[in-house]
């Protein structure tokens, strides 16, 4: 009941993580609002699931954060200037993250039609993210933000996939997912650092 | 003793003993190819029964799994497939030493090969999508190397792969109750244009093709070609799962249309960018897509027509595929430290000072478009007379795709023999890669000069695809 109540401020703070992310090039912020993106997924998704089951998602994706973190942390430090945004491109952003939010609204009603079972709150939030995810992934080539535009989409579609399915391999699988996904985003962010083995 | 532990967790082991001798170069490929070829003959001769003698020892096998509440079952159905895959793999580890990709080739190799074969297992077949997502994701380091920044290709191949994941799962879960028939014809359309979707960027379907001629020129030829020739098996295989079990798909003629206007469209983009290509690596790229159009066009004949003989066209396509792949990987990698790139104009006069390795290349592009002679032909031949007798003007665009890549393995001959261009880097081919380019070559004429007797090899593999029929 109390998750419940607290649904809509979960699906507007998805949607202000996901605008983050899609702005900042401060890497702090955009780890951190990447942990608060995924407790709010695990929130959604404890609407269809048992608590402890999905914690899975937020302890997977709280791990990714560091993983992510911990390679970011060891990168030189203009790294952050390099991928400085200009206020047009915040301004464009910021714009481009409001229409995929209004789509995401538009778009729930119907998702909700499609699956019984899915809450507008999980739709709404689950749209959200697929949109902010997909809008990121098109608007950059760095490999952080292309990591973090997977992640987002794949969060999404996990709040979908708790609704229709509960099997525990899949829920360890796409743990492992994420857990890949932020390895292989650490490897592509150190590895131009790294020096060819002879 | 069971078939997953043999040929899903036992590689996995090898792959984790592979890391420890990593240093090592020949021995681990000698390693992984003796393991490989071991998991290919057991998946041959070991008789899919209840027990297994061995001498005084009775054992029981059991050809499921249970695993986290869902199934890993290979059974003798599957068989051909693994003999395939390890097969492949097999031949893959041996050159290891001659191409010298990164160290990391032969664990990740090994790794990525069980998740295919638990791909092939999973039950629901469904699930198979995530293990392959698993295995791409496994695959990164082979074909971004430290040092060097990812590239575009890198990226887009994850991006692609990862995002075609979610549409497949979701389509499945739509899918569920319509054993039977479509049901509800809004949602049915909905499924399948989210499967098409999804299956549209796991195999790089145009538009989402881009990713593999950039992959193609980002990274190192041999894990790169590893990658083009096993994941669209695995992908094609886990897409015959959604035929095998959703009757109602594999029946309507929309599928049918569908998958040959895909192939066609995929064999005449590539053509015409192999054509008018100034690279070498992208126009791998592009024949590799050539070839997952082929596939595609294979596969709506099996579903289509005459089940039998197209089934056995499918399966005698990935041999030809296979050698061909395997000759222009292993002739790229030794040319790689050789060449400044693999523009085409930079490698004028390459036929001269590396005639092997150049002819190698050329023959096997040829094959790759279905040039007469070779390998490639008399499965390519098949494809178009059997497109041809349901739409004509498909076949034409067809060959006229073929015609493209032919084109642009002609420029690519004109160049090569052309004036000297290249670096004085002098120190002749390795004796052993001529020796391991020339069975190749030779594989690919005796084929396609006898492609009966290779048909009756690949008609033996008896449970492979069977409810096409």
């Amino acid at each position: 009941m109390m998750i419940e109540l607290i649904s809509i401020p979960v699906v507007i703070l998805t949607f202000l993580t996901g605008t983050i992310l899609l702005v900042s090039w401060e890497w702090r912020f955009s780890v951190v609002s990447l942990a608060l993106q995924y407790c709010c997924v695990f929130i959604m998704v404890a609407f269809s699931w048992p608590i402890e089951t999905a914690a899975v998602k937020l302890v997977a994706g709280l791990i990714a954060c560091v993983v992510l973190g911990l390679a970011l942390f060891n990168l030189p430090k203009d790294y952050t200037h390099q991928n400085r945004l200009a206020t047009s491109e915040i301004i464009f952003r910021v714009i481009a993250a409001i229409l995929a939010g209004l789509f995401a609204l538009t778009g729930a009603t119907k998702l909700v039609e499609l699956f019984a079972e899915i809450s507008i709150e999980q739709a709404y939030g689950a749209l959200i993210l697929v949109t902010l995810g997909l809008l990121q992934l098109g608007l950059t080539e760095q490999p952080l933000r292309v990591v973090v535009g997977l992640l987002t989409v794949l969060s999404g579609f996990g709040v979908i996939q708790a609704v229709v399915e509960s099997s525990i391999l899949i829920t360890g699988l796409l743990a492992v997912i994420t857990l890949s996904l932020s390895i292989v985003g650490a490897y592509l962010l150190t590895s131009p650092t790294l020096e060819e083995a002879k | 003793m069971n078939s997953a532990f043999i040929w899903i967790l036992f590689p996995v082991i090898v792959a984790g003993v592979l890391l420890i001798i990593i240093r090592w170069r020949t021995l681990s490929s000698i390693v992984a190819a003796i393991t490989a070829l071991i998991l290919a003959a057991l998946a041959a001769w070991l008789p899919a029964q209840e027990q297994i003698v061995i001498w005084r020892w009775v054992i029981p096998f059991s050809e499921s799994f249970l695993f986290f509440g869902r199934q890993l079952e290979l059974t003798a159905a599957d068989r051909p497939t693994l003999v395939v895959l390890y097969f492949t793999v097999a031949l893959w580890f041996v050159g290891v030493p001659l191409a010298r990709p990164t160290r990391l080739f032969l664990p990740l190799g090994m790794a990525i090969v069980a998740l295919f074969a638990a791909a092939i297992a999973v039950e629901p077949f469904l699930f198979a999508a995530v293990l392959i997502l698993i295995a791409v994701l496994l695959s990164i380091p082979l074909v971004s190397f430290p040092g060097k920044a990812a590239g575009r290709g890198v990226l887009r191949y994850l991006t692609f792969q990862t995002l075609g994941m979610p549409f497949v799962l979701i389509s499945g879960f739509f899918f569920t109750g319509f054993e039977g028939g479509p049901g509800d014809p809004v949602i049915a359309a909905i499924a399948i244009a989210l499967l098409a979707i999804g299956f549209a960027l796991l195999l790089g379907v145009f538009p989402f093709h881009t990713w593999i001629p950039m992959l193609a020129e980002d990274s190192h030829p041999y894990p790169a070609v590893f990658i083009f020739l096993l994941l669209p098996i695995a992908v094609l295989l886990f897409g015959l799962g959604f035929l095998d079990n959703y009757v109602w798909i594999r029946e309507d003629p929309n599928t049918l249309l569908l998958l040959q206007l895909i192939g066609a469209l995929m064999v005449v983009i590539a053509g015409v960018w192999a054509a008018v290509e100034g690279n070498l690596s992208r126009m791998l790229g592009f024949a590799v897509l050539l070839d997952i159009g082929y596939s595609l066009l294979a596969i709506s004949l099996a579903i289509g027509t005459d089940p039998v003989n197209y089934r056995l066209i499918f399966l005698s396509g990935l041999l030809p595929r296979g050698i061909s792949l395997g000759i222009l990987a292993l002739a790229m990698s030794s040319l790689n430290r050789r060449v400044s790139s693999f523009g085409i104009y930079d490698l004028r006069g390459l036929g001269k000072i590396f005639p092997g390795t150049s002819t190698s290349i050329i023959i096997a592009l040829f094959c790759l478009a279905g040039l007469p002679l070779l390998a490639g032909f008399p499965f390519k031949l098949g494809i178009i007379e059997g497109i041809s007798s349901q739409a004509p003007v498909i076949s034409i665009w067809v060959i006229l795709g073929s015609f493209g890549l032919i084109i642009g393995t002609i420029r690519l001959l004109i160049s090569m023999v052309s004036s000297e261009n290249v670096s004085d880097d002098r120190k002749p081919e390795s004796r052993l890669l001529i020796v391991f380019l020339l069975v190749g070559v030779g594989l690919l004429f005796l084929i396609g000069l006898f492609p009966n007797i290779f048909l009756q090899l690949i008609s033996k593999f008896p449970g492979a695809f069977t409810s096409l029929g």
